[in-house]
C-alpha cells in the first residue's frame, strides 16, 4: 500500500472558531472549497500522504473544533503531535490577538517541547485586512514559528504552509525518527477524563 | 616547862583515876535521893488510885443501870400514846374526804344546772333575736348555746338524757336558722340562669342574670342592712365559706366566663328601687378576640358591682369578734375564683393577646399596664391579696410567650410546606433574589456584597487574566425550577430572621434557632415523607436536587447577611448556617444520584434484551436489538422531557450526556468482543449504532423552546465520554482495510485515541477473512 512512505506525522490544525482551518484542511486534501462550510463539532480527522525533497510522509492531520464550548474536547488531541498549524484570519484583529491564548495552551497541553509550530494568516483574498503581513511575521519570529500567509479559498500559500511544516519536521534531528516505536508512556485515553467534563455538581464522577 | 609539858598525860591520866572516884560518889548519893523521891510518889500514886478512883467509878455504873432502865419505860410510854393517837386520826381523815365529795358533787351539780339554764337563756334569747330577723344575735346566741351544749357534753360521767335531748334541738334550731338566712340570702342575691346546663353558647349567656337587693324592706330597718347580717349570720354559723363557694361558681360560669370567651358579651347593669339587676346585651360581634383591656374592664365593673352592693357590706359595721370576716369576705370571694378565673384570663384572653410580629411587640406595654391596673383594682377591693400577680407575670413575660408562640407557628408553617407537593414548580433565575426581602440595610445588596468580594479575590490572586471582570452571575444559582414550597420556605425563614432582627435579644436568639430548626427539619422530614415519590419520579428526585442546592445555595450567605443584626450574643460568628451547606448538598445529590443509578440499570437491562448484538443476520436477534435500542432511546428521551426546565441546564446535560453515555459504550464493549461480524451484520450494527448517533442528540433538550436545543444537541460529544470511541467503531464497521489502517494512523490517527491495537486487531479479524491484506493490515496495527 504504502511502503515508501518514510513516517506518519501528526499534525495538529488550531485557531479561533471562523478562521477557516477545516477549509485550509479540505483545500488541501481534497483541493475543494465550500464558502458555506459547517462549524466543526469536536474534531475532524484526515490523512494525506505528501513528498517533501523526495520524502514521502504521511499526514495524519486532526482538525479541531474553534469554538471556545468544545474546547474541553481538544486537550487530548495535543498528544504526540508533531507539528501544529496555527490559523489566524487576517481580516480579524481579534484572532490575531487571540494567538498568545492557543500558544499558551499548545505549551499547557504538547507533550513534546520540540514540535514544529507552522502560523498561517489565512483569507489573504478579502479585501479589508485588519491584520498586516509584518505583524504576523514579527509574532511568528518572536515564538520562533514559521509563517505564511494564505488563502483556501484562491488555494494560495495552503499546499506551501504544509509541506513548509514537514520539510522542517523532518529536519528536525529526533522528531520522527525513532518514531515508528511508540516512545514514552502512551497514556490510555480510557482511564483519563472520565467524568472529568466538570466539577460542578460532582455527581458524574460516580456514574 | 619541859617537865609540864612531858608529864601532862601522866597528869591527865593521874587526875582522872582521882576525879572517877569522888564523882561516882557523888552520883550514888544523887540517885538514892532520887529514889526515895520515886518511892514517895509511887506510894502517892497507889493511894489515889484505890482510895479515890475505885470508889466513884462504881457508883457511875450503877447510874447508868438506872437510866437505861428509865429510857425503856418512856419508850414503852410513847408506843402506847402512838397507839392511841393514830386511831382517832385515820377515822377523821376519812370523814373529812366524803364531805369534800359531797361539796364537790354539788358544785358540779350547780355549774350543770348554771350551764343548762345558759343553754336555755341562749336558745330563749336566739328565739327573740330571730323573730325579730337579728340574724348576727341570734346567731350568736346558738353559737352560745352550742358552746353550753358542747360543755357539758365534755363532763363524762354525767351521761344525761336531757343532753340528747338538747343536742336535737340545737340542730333542729340551727338549720331552722340555716333555713332563714337561706331564705333571706336568696332574696338578697337571685340567678336568673339559663335553662339548659350543658350548653354554653352565647345565648344561653344572654339569658344569665344577677340581681342583687339593695335597700331592705322597711320593716327590717331596725336589723341593719340584711345583707351584712345575713353574710355575718352565716359566718358565724360556718357556712359562709360554703354559700360563697356556690356564688363563686356561679358568678364564674355564667358572669365571669362567658365575659372572658364571647367579646360581644357586655355587661348591663340597671337599679331599680330596691334591687341591682346585672345582665348581658350583645354588640357587634367584630372580633374573634377581645383584646385584654375590654375585657378587664368588663371584669372590673362586675366586681365593682359586688364590692359595692354586696361585699363591702360588712366594712360599714364593725363587729368586734367579727373582724375577720370584715376583713376577709371579698379576699374569701377572690380566693375561691382567682385560680381559675386568672387561669381563664390567660387562657382565653392574655394568650390571643401575644403579637404574632414584633411589631406589635411595643405595643403591648399598654396590655401590661391595664394588667397592672387591673390586678391593682382588684387589690383595692380587697379581692385579692397584696403578692398575687399571676396575670401582670404572665403578660411581662410577653417576650418569651412571643418568641415561643412565633417558634411554634413558624415551624408548624414550615412543616407544612415541607409535607405538600413537590411538584408545584416555580423557575429561579439569577435575578429573582429580588423575590426576598430587602434587608435594610444601606446598600449593601445580596449581589453587590458578593460581586466586590469577588473582585478582592480577583484582584489579589488571579492577576493572571488582566482586568476581565466575573459575570454578575457567576456565584448565582443556575436558572432552574424548584418547589414553590421551597421558595416559600425560604422566605419564611428570611422573615422570621428579619423579625428576629426587631427583637429582644432573648427572642433574637429564639428565632435564630428556629430557623435553623426549620433546615434541620426539612433536613429530615423531606426525604422520610416523600420518599417513595422520590425514588419512583425522576421529576421530583430533579426537583429535590435543585430544592436542595437552592437551600445550600441560601444558607451560604444567609448567616452573613443577618450577622450585624443579630444581637450580640449571636454577632460572634455563632449566627451561621454554613454548617448546614454541605449537608443540604448531599441530600441533593445523594436522591438524585440514587435516580440516575436506577435509569442507568435500566438502561443497561433493555441492552441486555439485545442478544449481545451478535449474528444480526438472523431476523430475530436483529429485531430484539433495534427493540432494546428503541427502548433505550425512548427511555432518553422521556427523561429529558421531564427534565426539561427544571434541571439546570448543566446539570442536565450532564446527566444525559452520562446517561446516554452509559448506553454507548455498553454497545461498543459487546460489539468489540463479537468474534465474527459478516458483511451483513456490519451493515445492520451500522444501522443500529446510526439510529444512536442520530437520535441520541435529540434527547438533549434541556430548554422548553426547541429552537435553543440545538446548540446543546451539538454539544453531545463534551458531555458524553465514549461519542468519539462509537464514531470511530461506526467507521469501522463501514470501512475497508486501508480505511482502518489510515484512521489508524501510524497510532497517530483517532482510531488510535479511542481503540487499543489488540481491540482493533480483534474487530480487523472479526470483520474481514483471513487474507494477506488482512495480515498486512493488522501488522500496521500496532
Amino acid at each position: 500500500m504504502d511502503e515508501d512512505v518514510l513516517t506518519t506525522l501528526k499534525i495538529l490544525i488550531i485557531g479561533e472558531s471562523g478562521v477557516g482551518k477545516s477549509s485550509l484542511l479540505l483545500r488541501f486534501t481534497d483541493d475543494t472549497f465550500d464558502p458555506e462550510l459547517a462549524a466543526t463539532i469536536g474534531v475532524d480527522f484526515k490523512v494525506k500522504t505528501i513528498s517533501v525533497d523526495g520524502n514521502k510522509a504521511k499526514l495524519a492531520i486532526w482538525d479541531t473544533a474553534g469554538q471556545e464550548r468544545f474546547r474541553t474536547l481538544t486537550p487530548s488531541y495535543y498528544r504526540g503531535a508533531q507539528g501544529v498549524i496555527l490559523v489566524y484570519d487576517v481580516t480579524r484583529r481579534d484572532t490575531f490577538v487571540k494567538l498568545d491564548n492557543w500558544l499558551n495552551e499548545l505549551e499547557t497541553y504538547c507533550t513534546r517541547n520540540d514540535i514544529v509550530k507552522m502560523l498561517v494568516g489565512n483569507k489573504i483574498d478579502k479585501e479589508n485586512r485588519e491584520v498586516d503581513r509584518n505583524e504576523g511575521l514579527k509574532f511568528a519570529r518572536k515564538h520562533s514559528m514559521l509563517f505564511i500567509e494564505a488563502s483556501a479559498k484562491t488555494c494560495d500559500g495552503v499546499q506551501c504552509a504544509f509541506e513548509e511544516l514537514v520539510e522542517k519536521i523532518i529536519q528536525t534531528p529526533g522528531l520522527w525518527e525513532s518514531e515508528s516505536q511508540n516512545r514514552g508512556v502512551k497514556l490510555s485515553n480510557k482511564e483519563e477524563g472520565y467524568g472529568g467534563g466538570g466539577a460542578c455538581g460532582g455527581y458524574c464522577s460516580m456514574l | 616547862m619541859a617537865a609540864p609539858a612531858g608529864s601532862l598525860v601522866a597528869a591527865v591520866l593521874a587526875h582522872s583515876g582521882r576525879l572517877d572516884k569522888e564523882d561516882l560518889g557523888t552520883r550514888i548519893g544523887r540517885l538514892s535521893r532520887r529514889v526515895e523521891e520515886l518511892k514517895g510518889e509511887v506510894c502517892n500514886m497507889i493511894n489515889k488510885k484505890y482510895n479515890e478512883f475505885l470508889p466513884s467509878m462504881q457508883s457511875a455504873e450503877d447510874l447508868v443501870s438506872q437510866v437505861d432502865g428509865l429510857s425503856s419505860n418512856i419508850d414503852l410510854l410513847k408506843a402506847g400514846i402512838e397507839n392511841e393517837v393514830q386511831r382517832d386520826l385515820n377515822v377523821a381523815v376519812a370523814d373529812f374526804t366524803e364531805l369534800k365529795q359531797q361539796l364537790e358533787r354539788d358544785t358540779l351539780v350547780l355549774s350543770i344546772l348554771k350551764k343548762l339554764q345558759e343553754f336555755d337563756t341562749a336558745i330563749k334569747e336566739y328565739n327573740t333575736a330571730l323573730l325579730e330577723k337579728k340574724y348576727v344575735a341570734a346567731a350568736q346566741q346558738l353559737e352560745k348555746a352550742r358552746n353550753s351544749l358542747k360543755m357539758l357534753e365534755s363532763r363524762k360521767g354525767f351521761e344525761l338524757k336531757i343532753l340528747k335531748a338538747l343536742g336535737t334541738e340545737l340542730t333542729v334550731q340551727t338549720q331552722n336558722m340555716l333555713y332563714h338566712l337561706g331564705e333571706e340570702w336568696q332574696t338578697l342575691a337571685v340567678w336568673k340562669l339559663p335553662p339548659s346546663k350543658e350548653s354554653s353558647s352565647l345565648e344561653s349567656a344572654m339569658h344569665s342574670e344577677l340581681h342583687l337587693r339593695t335597700v331592705p324592706s322597711k320593716e327590717e330597718e331596725i336589723a341593719g342592712p340584711p345583707v351584712a347580717s345575713v353574710l355575718q349570720a352565716f359566718a358565724v354559723l360556718g357556712e359562709l365559706h360554703a354559700k360563697l363557694k356556690i356564688f363563686g361558681q356561679l358568678l364564674l360560669k355564667y358572669i365571669l366566663k362567658p365575659l372572658i370567651s364571647y367579646p360581644s358579651l357586655q355587661p348591663f347593669t340597671e337599679e331599680q328601687s330596691d334591687v341591682f339587676i346585672l345582665r348581658f346585651k350583645s354588640t357587634e360581634p367584630n372580633l374573634d378576640h377581645s383584646s385584654p383591656m375590654e375585657v378587664f374592664d368588663k371584669i372590673k365593673l362586675i366586681f365593682e358591682v359586688l364590692h359595692k352592693y354586696l361585699l363591702n357590706v360588712p366594712l360599714e359595721q364593725p363587729v368586734e369578734d367579727k373582724k375577720e370576716c370584715r376583713v376577709t369576705l371579698a379576699e374569701l370571694l377572690g380566693d375561691m375564683i382567682w385560680e381559675e378565673l386568672s387561669d381563664c384570663l390567660i387562657q382565653n384572653c392574655l394568650v390571643n393577646s401575644i403579637p404574632t410580629n414584633s411589631s406589635k411587640l411595643e405595643q403591648y406595654i399598654e396590655v401590661i399596664k391595664s394588667t397592672e391596673e387591673f390586678e391593682k383594682a382588684l387589690k383595692n377591693m380587697q379581692f385579692l391579696k397584696g403578692d398575687t400577680t399571676d396575670l401582670l407575670k404572665y403578660a411581662r413575660n410577653v417576650n418569651s410567650h412571643f418568641a415561643n408562640k412565633k417558634c411554634q407557628d413558624v415551624i408548624v408553617a414550615a412543616r407544612n410546606l415541607m409535607t405538600s407537593e413537590i411538584h408545584n414548580t416555580v423557575k429561579i433565575t439569577p435575578d429573582s433574589g429580588v423575590a426576598l426581602p430587602r434587608l435594610p440595610d444601606p446598600g449593601a445588596g445580596d449581589h453587590l456584597k458578593m460581586q466586590t468580594t469577588s473582585k478582592l479575590l480577583h484582584n489579589d490572586m488571579v492577576n493572571l487574566e488582566n482586568k476581565t471582570k466575573l459575570s454578575q452571575y457567576t456565584f448565582s444559582l443556575p436558572t432552574c425550577r424548584i418547589s414553590s414550597s421551597v421558595e416559600k420556605l425560604m422566605e419564611l425563614a428570611y422573615q422570621t430572621l428579619l423579625e428576629a432582627t426587631a427583637s429582644t435579644d432573648q427572642c433574637c436568639i429564639q428565632l435564630f434557632y428556629c430557623v435553623r430548626n426549620i433546615f434541620q427539619l426539612f433536613y429530615d422530614v423531606v426525604p422520610t415523607y416523600h420518599k417513595e415519590n422520590l425514588q419512583k419520579l425522576p421529576q421530583l428526585a430533579a426537583i429535590h436536587h435543585n430544592n436542595c442546592m437552592y437551600i445550600a445555595h441560601h444558607l451560604l450567605t444567609l448567616g452573613h447577611q443577618f450577622r450585624y443584626r443579630l444581637t450580640n450574643i449571636l454577632c460572634d460568628g455563632a449566627a451561621t448556617f454554613v454548617d448546614l451547606v454541605p449537608g443540604f448538598r448531599r441530600l441533593g445529590m445523594e436522591c438524585f444520584l440514587a435516580q440516575m443509578r436506577v435509569q442507568k440499570g435500566e438502561i443497561l437491562e433493555r441492552l441486555s434484551s439485545a442478544r449481545n448484538f451478535s449474528n444480526m443476520d438472523d431476523e430475530e436477534n436483529y429485531c430484539a436489538a433495534n427493540k432494546a435500542i428503541r427502548q433505550v432511546l425512548h427511555q432518553l428521551k422521556r427523561l429529558g422531557k421531564v427534565w426539561q426546565d427544571v434541571l439546570p441546564v448543566n446539570v442536565y446535560c450532564k446527566a444525559m450526556g452520562t446517561l446516554l453515555n452509559t448506553a454507548l459504550s455498553e454497545i461498543v464493549t459487546r460489539i468489540a468482543a463479537l468474534e465474527d461480524i459478516s458483511a451483513e451484520d456490519a451493515d445492520r450494527l451500522y444501522s443500529l449504532c446510526r439510529t444512536m448517533v442520530e437520535e441520541g442528540p435529540q434527547v438533549f433538550t434541556p430548554l422548553p423552546e426547541d429552537d435553543k436545543n440545538k446548540k446543546y444537541q451539538e454539544e453531545v460529544p463534551v458531555y458524553v465520554q465514549k461519542w468519539m470511541t462509537f464514531k470511530e467503531l461506526m467507521i469501522i464497521l463501514q470501512a475497508n482495510l486501508q480505511e482502518i489502517v489510515d484512521q489508524w494512523a501510524d497510532g497517530k490517527g483517532p482510531l488510535a485515541a479511542e481503540f487499543s491495537a489488540a481491540e482493533v486487531k480483534s474487530l480487523i479479524r472479526a470483520l474481514f477473512q483471513n487474507t494477506e491484506r488482512r495480515a498486512a493490515a493488522l501488522a500496521k496495527i500496532k
